[in-house]
């Protein structure tokens, strides 16, 4: 039911600017702890604040969000946060409870400069005591001539109750269907300057979720509901990837970044016209020339930031690589080109996995096992051969063909191993030819028989 | 510039159809804030405009909104351009399926339908464009607007319900009862993790080719892994290879948008690793049959401003000289003509001379004929005749001496040191004799470099007046470099005889004037090995001396 006055989608809105305050301010408030304010990292954070909430003064005048331990209330309408967002939340809350300045009232429109000072003085005011605390926030705003800005004591005290624990599937779910629906608007609309944003703010809840229950992640990739091609595509590629950057030893920041490159390298695919992305058929020639520019668009989509940090400079490498090949003889055509980043190659490996296990509109998807074998080599040389054996071991699912190594210290060739899931483990034949199930005790020392390697060319591996 | 227009090729009078996508486009392009070269809208509007009337002939002109862009008669008016699609994507949204246009249409109502044509409307609301139109008519121009709700799109595979109904679906109280999300909930929800046990018979799999991997991870770690040079790669691929030249100078605007950022924040080096191999692409080096060189060129005249260089001396610091220098070589080398002089002249306002030597080199290398550089110093001054002065040195010009020589009166300071340097190469009396006069100058940084040509040349003559003005410096006249400059230049100017003089002045002033003795020690070094007796000498007779010869020797 809409607040009085206000038709839903201006409501929506509104709770928008207030999430995306929260959220913004919180990761501002952890960064100041390693950067400057001016350091490139802080202006993501800095920028979001000042935009969520000049939004919100554009909205409704004069505001007031307020900070919540479990929700966060813009302008009288309360948004509950959900996952690692909810865990931001409750760290600001009690950062700016410290402060007793649980809520801001903004009063005309707010530029990163006022957000900056407004960060500077919440710090300084950590010095002093809480009741205190909020005073020395609101004089230092003066002095600096920021007047449309107040700091409030909100609501106080923790509320009784916990929070309210959602249950990781629908968790990863909700998540799932927001970056769909992103990229699904995206599609529709364009990829505009907030898009990115947007879809990066769902990343942390899709990280949390999926490298806690990675079983769950991708039975949800498998049983992905039946939106469009594209819109599922986003979603499962970034999970994906997600889940291979932990195998392959990335952390948190890290596969953030990784996560943010692989959501938004294709996002040039929004330029293109509806017949050539959803043709019932192979592309044409002329079509298929028109496909093969989309990661020159992908690149000015993430070029149109404002300043080229390493998170940056991370995405515009990913949306120029994704597509180029191990040999480069994918597209666009470069001249020369070094080897491809990490990134693009999980983002290459996970694009070709989808693709290839998705229903599209000229074909079914193949099984994970044949999809798996077309994209190890010989039969494939264009993609990472490491990156596909960490997916390989990632689905449990070994292509016939691939070569092994067992804990009983011999080589072995997979002879049956198109298992979708945990309980189908692959069957391999020794070079003795002995066919040995994986899980069974061995002959000699009775323990399950493992596989501890699969085993990859090392030149090709090394050539990148 | 639009790839794929159909039309006449260009022969004779300019071709109308593509007068009419090039205008649109580059309006398009400006108005919808592609980058930071202004352009001429009104001009554009014009000359869309006009060419519009010549294609309609006086008759009555239909427009059609496309996905492929504007087109007539089926053909195209400007299309199969990602911009162009951009464009009548936006028009779509707003429900404008055609223009008509009268055949007595005005000429200013075409040039208000171009400007409206090509506005951002994703940026407004629905139905903005025709509540406009309803208060703001354009004589002559009809507007068809769809009135039935529009087509559903396509269905794609797998589609038939959107993320934002299963969110909303999900976010109410009626999941579990969803036709969707409730069998899809409830096995997730039984989806079991894979027990340990089991994890460890595949766990194996593939940690050992993770090693390969480990190179990546660790420049990962460091941040070493995406720098601006690779971007400065991928701009260069991404501009060479895009059909569309307008969309190529867009991703230019861009970069070189970021250079002037990295620029401001006094990192050149990151600056030039962004555009370099742009100014090379410019300059046909990369790939001479490029057929948009033209269109950068006229980017490259407006990144490669005297605004670029503004403010020059605050940027640059000591440390990041070697990315300077690298910068303004490359750019002096590509900056069209006609900017040049401007270009030279803000560069030449920095103090710093290896930074002005920089471009010196690059003016030297572009004008190998010596008398371009010549006749353009008869008619500079201040910092651009510095400049010039720098260049020259590079080059003999023995017939133009007389003209460097008046130079070393100069009102400007820079200049008088350029002078200095541009005449080092030539050894007359006259010119021996001025630069003497130099070491009167009332700058530090003249009266050095007259200093470096008679060291050059130990220049005997000038000896005497080098020993005079060490005599004569009093504490806090003159700088502790330029005294260290004259006890070294003495030294090796007189050689020998410079070692008893010098020690003299160890010893008178050892108390009273340090840095004067620290010089004196440090010219007696440039002796040799009489200088160094002389000041093992002096150290073992007075520890107050010998102290100060520690810290020289430090």
């Amino acid at each position: 039911m809409a607040k009085e006055g206000l038709d839903l989608e201006t409501e929506e809105r509104i709770r928008d600017c207030g999430r995306r305050f929260a959220m913004r301010f919180s990761r501002a408030v952890v960064s100041m702890r390693t950067f400057s304010l001016d350091h490139t990292s802080m202006h993501w954070a800095i920028d979001g604040v000042a935009d969520a909430l000049s939004e919100l003064e554009r909205l409704v005048g004069d505001a007031l969000v307020q900070v919540e331990v479990d929700a966060v209330d813009s302008a009288g309408l309360r948004t509950e946060l959900e996952g690692a967002a909810h865990k931001n939340l409750r760290e600001l809350y009690r950062y700016m409870s410290r402060r007793d300045a649980r809520a801001l009232r903004i009063q005309g429109q707010v530029s990163s400069d006022d957000v900056r000072t407004l960060l500077r003085a919440f710090d300084e005011a950590g010095a002093r005591a809480p009741s205190e605390a909020r005073e020395s926030i609101n004089r230092s705003l003066d002095e600096a001539g920021v007047t449309h800005l107040r700091v409030e004591a909100g609501s106080g005290g923790l509320p009784a109750q916990t929070e309210t624990v959602v249950a990781p599937p629908e968790r990863l779910l909700r998540a799932w269907l927001e970056l769909a629906r992103l990229a699904e608007d995206a599609l529709v609309d364009g990829a505009r300057p907030g898009t990115l944003q947007a879809l990066e703010d769902v990343l942390p809840v899709l990280i949390e979720v999926g490298r806690a229950h990675p079983a769950l992640a991708l039975a949800l990739i498998r049983q992905a509901p039946p939106v469009t091609y594209e819109a599922r595509h986003v979603a499962n590629t970034t999970l994906l990837g997600i889940l291979l950057g932990e195998r392959l030893g990335l952390d948190d920041e890290l596969t953030l970044d990784l996560a943010s490159a692989v959501v938004g390298m294709d996002l040039g695919m929004t330029v293109l016209p509806a017949e050539v992305r959803r043709a019932p058929r192979e592309l044409t020639d002329g079509e298929l020339a028109t496909l093969e520019t989309h990661p020159l668009e992908s690149v000015r989509v993430h070029l149109r930031e404002r300043v080229l940090d390493t998170n940056v400079r991370r995405r515009v490498l990913v949306a120029m690589e994704q597509h180029l090949g191990r040999d480069r003889d994918g597209y666009p055509a470069v001249a020369r080109w070094p080897r491809l980043h990490l990134f693009s190659r999980i983002a290459a490996v996970v694009d070709a996995y989808d693709a290839l296990t998705s229903d599209s509109p000229w074909r079914r998807g193949l099984p994970v096992g044949q999809a798996l074998a077309q994209l190890c080599p010989p039969t494939d040389k264009s993609h990472d051969p490491v990156v596909v054996a960490e997916l390989c071991a990632l689905l449990g699912c070994f292509p016939r063909g691939c070569v092994v190594h067992l804990s009983t210290g011999v080589r072995a060739t997979v002879v049956q191993g198109e298992g979708e899931g945990a309980g189908d483990l692959p069957v391999v034949e020794t070079e003795d030819g002995e066919r040995l199930q994986i899980g069974a005790p061995a002959a000699e020392t009775g323990e399950p028989v493992a596989i501890t390697e699969i085993i990859v060319d090392r030149e090709i591996a090394r050539a990148g | 510039m639009s790839t794929q227009n159909e039309g006449p090729p260009a022969e004779g009078p300019a071709d109308p159809w593509s007068q009419a996508s090039d205008a649109l486009a580059e309006l398009a392009s400006i108005v919808r804030g592609g980058g930071g070269a202004a352009g001429d809208a009104e001009g554009l509007a014009t000359t869309f405009a006009e060419a519009v009337l010549t294609i309609a002939e006086g008759q009555t002109l239909v427009i059609d909104v496309t996905e492929r862009g504007l087109m007539t008669s089926g053909r195209a008016l400007w299309a199969d351009d990602l911009l162009a699609r951009r464009v009548t994507h936006a028009l779509h949204g707003q429900r404008l399926r055609a223009v008509a246009l009268r055949g007595d249409v005005d000429p200013r109502a075409l040039r208000a339908l171009a400007a409206l044509l090509v506005r951002d409307w994703t940026q407004q609301d629905d139905g903005a464009l025709e509540t406009l139109l309803s208060e703001r008519r354009i004589p002559g121009v009809e507007l068809d607007f769809e009135s039935a709700a529009p087509e559903a799109p396509a269905p794609s595979v797998g589609g038939g319900t959107t993320p934002a109904e299963l969110l909303a679906a999900l976010r109410s109280d009626a999941a579990a009862e969803h036709h969707v999300l409730g069998p899809l909930l409830a096995r997730l929800a039984g989806t079991q993790e894979v027990s340990h046990e089991q994890r460890g018979l595949i766990q194996g799999a593939g940690m050992a080719a993770r090693a390969s991997v480990a190179r990546d991870l660790e420049e990962l770690r460091k941040g070493s892994d995406a720098t601006h040079d690779d971007i400065g790669r991928v701009a260069l691929e991404a501009i060479r290879l895009d059909p569309s030249g307008l969309q190529a100078m867009d991703t230019f605007r861009m970069v070189a948008g970021h250079a002037r950022h990295e620029l401001r924040a006094g990192a050149p080096t990151e600056a030039l690793a962004l555009v370099g191999r742009l100014l090379g692409l410019g300059a046909g080096e990369v790939d001479p049959d490029w057929p948009h060189r033209d269109l950068l060129g006229a980017e490259l005249t407006a990144f490669a401003s005297p605004a670029l260089v503004e403010g020059l001396e605050d940027l640059v610091h000591d440390r990041h000289l070697d990315g300077w220098r690298a910068l303004l070589f490359q750019l002096t080398s590509v900056v069209p003509e006609e900017r040049l002089p401007a270009f030279v002249t803000e560069a030449g306002g920095c103090t710093t001379r290896e930074v002005r030597q920089a471009v010196a080199d690059a003016l030297a290398l572009r004008f190998p004929d010596p008398d371009i550089l010549l006749g353009w110093l008869k008619e500079a001054a201040g910092p651009a005749a510095g400049v010039l002065l720098l260049a020259l040195s590079r080059v003999d010009v023995a017939a133009s001496l007389e003209r460097m020589l008046a130079r070393l009166d100069d009102k400007d300071p820079l200049v008088r040191e350029a002078a200095l340097v541009a005449v080092r190469r030539y050894r007359t009396p006259r010119t021996q004799e001025m630069v003497r006069a130099a070491m009167s100058d009332g700058e530090e940084r003249v009266r050095v470099e007259a200093l470096r040509y008679l060291c050059v040349y130990r220049d005997a003559d000038a000896g005497p007046l080098v020993l005079e003005r060490l005599r004569d410096a009093k504490p806090g006249q003159v700088s502790e470099s330029e005294l260290r400059a004259l006890a070294m230049g003495l030294g090796i100017i007189a050689r020998q005889e410079a070692v008893l003089p010098l020690t003299h002045l160890v010893q008178d002033t050892a108390r009273e004037h340090p840095a004067l003795a620290r010089a004196a020690i440090a010219g007696l070094r440039s002796v040799g090995e009489g200088g160094k007796a002389a000041i093992s000498g002096l150290s073992r007779e007075d520890a107050a001396i010998a102290a100060l010869v520690q810290q020289e020797v430090r």
